[in-house]
């Protein structure tokens, strides 16, 4: 039962930082394909595109900081715990970095043709944000309750 | 898939026929772009050009040869949302050959096909009806009717391409960076470009004016 435990407790430390980073992997990749083929359509403003697209990279940076944060000596008490947040914070991350790549690539869709929807095409990759650093701040937060 | 977001990012902003100029991409450049296509997806599309296109049927082609072509051409598109399309432009000629030959004074059944697709039946059961019974399936039947009495071939001409155009529409927004949204755009491109080349006298005025424009500016540049 113990090495049961205790291999769930490193899932959870690792998985925010590996789902984080895959879904980084592919919003990034949606935005920058997206960014690419705007830049045949467009005549100048290629850095705000390619800068866009790389908007999902922060996904990955707050795993690390989650995955730094539950990094701690694991015992049959915490495992359980740790699990729970690392893949629930992680599972959050990877949809949030999936689905913000398609609402970046969207933007850039939009904006090529009609750049003056530039700032406000980007409000719905900017609430997915949102709702990435509520995973976000809610791992680091519950994490400081977790049992020694 | 993936490809998709590139290829849908490069194609142009497409205005509304009605309101377009010029063409915002030549068929060369869509051509190239469409290259990006699986193969068996740009296979697909090809196969429905070539049923769709009126421009690719010889006028002694008969209506029964046509309905072998949609019935093969049918068979080749596995896509449901393009196989959805074909259906709903055979469906859409048919229901207006249908009303344009009632008009003609023909009577179904004497000799040769006029239609294809799954409404000829229905049709024929109905003939005398205005709408053929079938409003309740295409709402615009009516007003369609009405041109057709009329003999307004432009108006039902502007009235067909619309609705072609926000089936179209809805089409594309169903399914963002897919291949609903190139085969939507293409057939939109389609549209725009066959109701450009029937405003020839335009075209016209505006290559007036690019060349004098351009000589305007030559003679600035060099007075004299």
């Amino acid at each position: 039962m113990e090495p049961t435990f205790l291999t769930l407790g490193w899932i959870g430390i690792y998985a925010p930082l590996v789902l984080g980073a895959m879904g980084s992997m592919i919003g990034c990749s949606r935005g920058g394909m997206a960014a690419a083929g705007a830049l045949l359509e467009v005549e100048g403003g290629y850095g705000r595109f390619i800068g866009v697209s790389a908007m999902p990279s922060s996904q990955t940076i707050y795993g690390i900081v989650v995955t730094l944060t539950l990094n701690v000596p694991l015992t049959l008490a915490n495992s359980p715990g740790i699990f729970a947040l690392g893949v629930g914070s992680g599972l959050a991350l990877l949809v949030s970095g999936f689905t913000q790549g398609s609402a970046c690539a969207a933007a850039i869709n939009a904006s090529k043709s009609k750049p003056e929807v530039f700032g406000i095409s980007l409000a719905p990759a900017a609430v997915i944000e949102g709702f990435a650093v509520f995973a976000f701040v809610f791992a680091l937060v519950l994490a400081g309750s977790l049992p020694e | 898939m993936a490809a998709y977001y590139f290829l849908v990012s490069s194609l142009p902003y497409l205005p509304h026929f009605e309101k377009a100029e010029w063409l915002p991409i030549t068929r060369k450049q869509l051509d190239s772009r469409l290259k990006l296509l699986e193969a068996e997806d740009r296979a697909q599309l090809a196969g429905s050009e070539e049923l769709l296109n009126w421009q690719n049927h010889p006028a002694q082609h008969t209506t029964s040869e046509i309905s072998q072509q949609f019935h093969h051409t049918m068979k080749s598109i596995s896509h449901p949302a393009l196989r959805g399309f074909v259906e709903y432009r055979m469906d859409l000629r048919t229901v207006v050959g249908g009303l344009r030959h009632r008009t003609a004074g023909f009577l179904p059944g004497e000799g040769e096909p006029w239609g294809v697709g799954r409404w000829i039946r229905k049709i024929e059961s109905r003939w005398d009806a205005p709408d053929f019974g079938l409003s309740a399936v295409f709402p615009w039947i009516n007003e369609a009717h009405i041109l057709v009495e009329k003999q307004e071939a432009l108006g039902l001409e502007r009235f067909l391409m619309n609705l072609v155009w926000h089936h179209l529409a809805r089409i594309s927004d169903s399914r963002p960076f897919g291949f609903e949204q190139v085969f939507a755009f293409f057939y939109r491109w389609d549209i725009l470009s066959r109701w450009l080349s029937y405003d020839a006298d335009a075209a016209t005025g505006r290559f007036q004016d690019l060349i004098e424009e351009v000589t305007r500016d030559h003679q600035q540049l060099f007075p004299g």
